[in-house]
């Protein structure tokens, strides 16, 4: 009786089991060349997560997760833990042994390829006096980084962070000068790149590729991902992710400009890295208020609002002023009185008077509408509700351009491409290289025939005065006062200088020509927020600081 | 290389740990005949112990007596075989797959391949060589018990002491056939895997001076294994490569019937196996005073650093020089690492100065300062000679100093480094600077590192073999794992047993039971817990941190047998560290024989 008992329950286990294997089969049989699998194989691929879509299969990374025997987590840790060991006691060769089996557990964990590449590249290489040595290692971490697209293919974190490797550590660190030149010296770096990327299309006129216009091709691979292989686009602003490839071109054109090449090289890049620039702002860039913007569309909003307001006006013409009028009368006598005199004789009381009401004064489009009748206020309303999403997105669209600085940029391409910025640029070089060498008269002369330039193209662009690169142009003029000294000779006056205004803008207590300082409570007094009237509060500012320097002399 | 412990010499070494070990002698023998008399008068009263406990001593003490080489030679002859039964050569196949596959883990680009290769091979050894000596060990006389071949042993005239001894020599023998075959196949691996060759890649470039005329040559090497070389020659058409990779080679232009022809030779510098000569360092601070090292801010406080443009300095101290050792100069080697807090120029090095001097502060004789631009991570050579010019502000009439007669006081010499360079520091350890005696050969440096895998071996045997006569296969298989899972993390453990009983918390996370709430609730490791039962929890910790104390200082330190960094970083395994090495191991062994002599007695009574 047992013995059948004992029969019949295994035979009922084993009919369970195969009943078993028809739900299992159903969820999670492989998917083959003739089949897309179960349930399992579908939503990985659909999700993009098995190991054949997100990039190469490693016979020595499945052997040690093998071999782990599902373990490979707990390896993983140990193995970090053992990292941070040998980087600590500063045995190189087994930390970067130990990364590479840390990869091979976890290939697809994006964060191991990015935090390890990074303290190849940035915090080891620094611990090396040689710069060759350092180079060998930001060179390591960078590789290390390519290999993880190997695993990782069409994932835009790594090509983008790889594309900011080339540009940031090897064309803006202390040693940017070597980099750049071992860069472009070392034939099995770019053999090795040529298997990623078309290395020829990042070539210098000397036929050796540039860093930022390698660094440039991988942001373009890290945009195609995005844009046409559908990669999303994880922790990072689509804004600044698509700044990036004209921005290496821009970096470029700077770069062969610092290495000394001031000619038609240089106005080449300058001109290709404004039209990329323009070609960027021409964009659609997906804003976090889930709509799309171009950064070019700015100046075309601008224009729609100026025309929808004339409209809004053109309605009821002078009932704006009218409206204005009657607010006026209704304020506090000592608020009208503060508005009425003129902004020249306005006392300071009167100035913070006359700063509140304007507030009070001011008439928008809406109280417009309000007072319109019938039909008009019917037109008045919808050209406001249209005015009022064009004044919305041109804030969007020039608070995204703010992220980029892209009217900086665009400007100073434009700037860079003329022959004045660069003779401007060509007598300061040839002026440091005469103070080098300790020619200061010939330095002298060329600094004044520099500045001179500068001023000229700083009149013409005085958005320009308050940027990085009006900074280096202040720098210069200190190497230049110096120089006066050595020769025992004055600085010019400040009318005779051109620099001033770029001076005066980026340092507030520097003031090489005989001038008294300026006062800094007076200047800020005057630039009470005033929407209709700032260039009254400027013209103010500027006539209470212009002391005649003769009188201080 | 890093030394972050000196080696003491032996004799030191014996003298230092002879109270230790006397101690844990004394501690055994008396608490062993205390449990065993515990054991007895649980059964049998408190006399009968007595009686059972001296029996025992003095039957230990006859058989011991009447031990046979002969008969334990035939337990081991039988341990052996019984082994080789059981396909203990499958280890061979699993560590000769590892050896073919390895290449796909091992990177010969790396900056120091012959460390990673000799890394390699001596860890894959050690991990199988260990893993094999606890299965054969821990299952055997269980096995032996439990399908009852035991009786056909113990029924002949075979004394315990001989039963043990022979497994533990039977086990050991199989282990040391096994291990030799990988040290071969290990080293030829590396061989193989290191050595390498280059040709020319291009046409070599004339290099001319300033007026045009040529003084040598210029090229660079193929790209093999992972690397590439720039070379110089002179106008003989001889030179050498840049070190890459821990090496460089000779290079030779050679011109025959108008045709040129450049060979590079084989690799030099990568399999080494240097006789360092280490000095005892002390510092100076800025003012030239014996004084402290600065931090400058690593986390990892094995050097020292000092700045530069003052009068701090570091001063290694050298004895046993004499004229006959150093008949050429004193062959100087020194990697010393720099700390910028400024760059400066980047194309160069930091400038430092070294001078020799004269002990004896009777005789302050000093040479001028040799000028050197520092090195970091790979030793930079230099010949110290055997006559220098004095330092100027001496006021001696000397032109000439001689390195024995002037500098040198009883066999003893000074060495100052300093640092040139104003706000740049340099860092030193007492390893970072020694005399470079000589070479031994690799071979016989690699071979001495495989007797450091083959001493481990011996106690992990050793264990298990005594933890089997007691233990059933499974337990003393986990028992054994135990103990080399103790004394591979000896130092752990006891940096953690001090934090827990000390309450500083040097080691945050606390003790097992602490840890054990910490995990599940993913609490960190520094968070309070605020919990009333805390204290008892901390209270057993400390019990529990107590006992694992114990067992880490009884059971043998592991990672003290390990001679892998030696090897691989290309320095001689000195003699004093193998002969304490061996010292311990043969210690070792003679406790855990008695231990074993006794469990298997006290198995054979219950029997």
């Amino acid at each position: 009786m047992n013995r059948n008992k004992s029969f019949w329950r295994k035979v009922v286990y084993i009919a369970l089991m195969a009943i078993l294997l028809l739900p299992l089969s159903y969820v999670s049989r492989p998917a083959t060349s003739k089949s897309n699998g179960g349930v399992l194989a579908r939503l990985r691929a659909d999700h993009r997560l098995s190991q054949a879509q997100l990039g190469d299969i490693d016979p020595a990374g499945e052997a040690i997760k093998l071999a782990m025997f599902g373990m490979h987590g707990i390896a993983a840790n140990v193995l970090w833990t053992k990292a941070n060991h040998y980087k600590m006691t500063e045995d190189w060769t087994k930390y970067s042994a130990t990364l590479d089996q840390i990869t091979k557990l976890q290939p697809n964990f994006i964060e191991v390829w990015k935090h390890q590449a990074w303290n190849l590249s940035y915090n080891v290489s620094v611990e090396f006096d040689n710069y060759l040595h350092r180079y060998e290692w930001v060179k390591r971490g960078t590789q290390f980084l390519v290999g993880g697209t190997r695993y990782n293919v069409n994932e835009p974190r790594l090509l983008w962070d790889i594309g900011w490797f080339f540009g940031q550590k090897f064309g803006r660190s202390d040693e940017h000068v070597q980099f750049r030149r071992e860069f472009r010296k070392d034939t099995d770096f770019h053999d090795f790149l040529t298997e990623h990327i078309n290395v020829e299309e990042s070539y210098d006129w000397d036929g050796r590729p540039d860093n930022w216009l390698v660094g440039r091709q991988w942001f373009l691979k890290a945009q195609h991902a995005v844009d046409n292989l559908g990669s999303p686009l994880r922790g990072k602003s689509p804004v600044v992710f698509n700044s990036n490839p004209p921005m290496a071109l821009i970096n470029y054109a700077a770069a062969i400009e610092e290495d000394g090449y001031l000619g038609e090289k240089a106005l080449f890049a300058w001109e290709e890295a404004h039209a990329d620039w323009l070609k960027f702002g021409d964009r659609e860039i997906l804003t976090s208020y889930g709509f799309y913007i171009r950064l070019n569309e700015a100046e075309e909003l601008e224009a729609q609002v100026e025309e929808l307001d004339q409209k809004i006006d053109d309605l009821s013409p002078g009932l704006r002023e009218t409206i204005k009028g009657e607010l006026v009368a209704a304020l506090p006598p000592a608020e009208r009185e503060a508005v009425e005199t003129p902004l020249i004789n306005r006392t300071e009381d009167q100035r913070h008077l006359a700063g509140r009401a304007d507030q009070k004064v001011t008439v928008t489009d809406a109280t417009l509408a309000g007072r319109l009748e019938g039909d008009d206020q019917k037109k008045a309303r919808k050209l406001l509700k249209e005015l009022n999403e064009k004044r919305n997105r041109m804030r969007i669209v020039k608070r995204y351009r703010g992220i980029v600085n892209f009217d900086y940029w665009r400007t100073r391409c434009e700037v860079e491409q003329q022959e004045i910025t660069l003779q401007a640029r060509r007598f300061l070089r040839d002026a440091d290289g005469h103070a080098e060498l300790a020619e200061l008269t010939d330095a002298r002369d060329d600094y004044v025939e520099s500045f001179a330039l500068w001023g000229e193209v700083y009149d013409r662009y005085p958005s320009l005065t308050d940027s990085v690169d009006a900074e280096d142009i202040v720098d210069a003029v200190k190497r230049y006062a110096h120089i006066l000294e050595q020769l025992d000779e004055s600085f010019p006056s400040a009318e005779d200088f051109p620099l001033k205004s770029v001076v005066e803008e980026q340092d507030r207590r520097w003031r090489p020509w005989n001038e008294a300082p300026t006062q800094p409570e007076e200047t800020e007094a005057s630039n009470t927020p005033a929407e209709d009237e700032p260039s009254a509060a400027a013209i103010e500012s500027d006539e209470a600081n212009d002391t005649p320097p003769e009188e201080t002399e | 290389m890093v030394l972050e412990h000196e080696i003491p010499g032996m004799l030191t070494w014996v003298i230092l740990n002879l109270k230790g070990f006397l101690a844990i002698l004394v501690v055994l023998t008396v608490g062993g005949m205390f449990l065993g008399f515990l054991r007895s008068a649980i059964s049998q009263g408190p006399g009968e112990a007595f009686y059972a406990v001296a029996r025992t001593v003095f039957t230990a003490g006859y058989e011991l007596g009447s031990f046979s080489l002969r008969r334990m030679l035939a337990m081991a002859w039988l341990a052996f075989k019984e082994s080789w039964r059981r396909r203990v050569f499958v280890v061979l196949i699993v560590f000769v797959a590892i050896l073919m596959f390895a290449r796909w883990f091992l990177d010969a680009g790396s900056d120091n391949p012959t460390r990673l290769f000799i890394s390699f091979v001596m860890t894959a050894t050690n991990f199988l060589m260990l893993t094999l000596a606890l299965f054969l060990s821990s299952f055997s006389l269980p096995t032996d018990i439990k399908n009852r071949t035991i009786y056909t042993i113990v029924t002949k005239p075979v004394r315990a002491w001989e039963i043990i001894l022979g497994r533990i020599v039977g086990f050991t023998a199989i282990g040391t056939v096994l291990l030799a075959i990988m040290a071969v196949c290990s080293y030829v691996f590396v061989v193989r895997g290191v050595v390498h060759s280059h040709e020319v890649a291009e046409e070599l470039e004339e290099v001319l001076d300033d007026d045009g005329e040529l003084i040598g040559w210029q090229g660079r090497t193929t790209l093999d294994s992972g690397h590439r070389h720039s070379f110089t020659l002179n106008l003989e058409g001889v030179g050498q490569t840049n070190l890459v990779q821990g090496h460089w080679h000779q290079v030779e232009r050679q011109e025959q019937d108008g045709k040129v022809r450049v060979e590079v030779g084989s690799p030099v510098g990568m399999l080494l196996a240097r006789v360092p000569r280490y000095g005892k360092l002390r510092f100076l601070d800025r003012t030239g005073v014996p004084g402290e090292p600065i931090s400058v801010g690593y986390e990892w406080t094995y050097r020292g650093y000092y700045e530069g443009g003052t009068l701090a300095g570091a001063i290694w101290e050298f004895d046993g020089i004499t004229r006959e050792e150093y008949p050429d100069g004193l062959p100087l080697e020194m990697a010393i690492r720099v700390f910028r807090t400024y760059k400066g120029e980047i194309e160069r090095g930091i400038m430092g100065s070294l001078v020799v001097r004269n002990p004896n502060p009777a005789k302050r004789v000093e040479s001028a300062p040799i000028y050197f631009e520092a090195v970091e991570f790979s030793p930079q050579r230099r010949l110290i000679p055997t006559t220098f010019e004095p330092l100027e502000s001496d006021g001696s009439d000397q032109q000439t100093l001689d390195l024995f007669d002037d500098l040198v006081d009883e066999g003893r010499i000074e060495i100052l480094v300093r640092c040139e360079e104003r706000a740049q520091y340099f860092g030193v350890a007492q390893a970072d600077m020694y005399l470079r005696a000589g070479d031994n050969s690799f071979l016989a440096n690699f071979s001495k590192g495989y007797v450091g895998i083959w001493l481990q071996m011996v106690l992990v045997t050793c264990f298990g073999v005594v933890f089997s006569s007691i233990l059933s296969a499974a337990v003393a298989m986990i028992a054994t794992l135990a103990t080399i899972v103790l004394g591979f993390f000896t130092d752990n453990i006891l940096e953690l047993a001090h934090s827990v009983f000390s309450g500083d918390k040097s080691v945050a996370g606390g003790g097992p039971l602490e840890a054990a709430i910490r995990v599940p609730n993913q609490m960190n490791l520094t968070r309070k817990i605020e919990n009333p039962v805390m204290p008892f929890i901390e209270a057993v910790d400390q019990g529990i941190m107590a006992i694992m104390w114990c067992a880490a200082k009884l059971i043998p330190d592991y990672s003290k047998f390990s001679n892998i960094s030696y090897v691989a970083n290309g320095y001689d395994i000195p003699f004093d560290l193998w002969a304490q090495q061996c010292a311990v191991t043969l210690i070792y062994l003679l406790v855990i024989t008695c231990i074993g002599y006794f469990l298997l007695k006290t198995r054979e009574i219950a029997a």
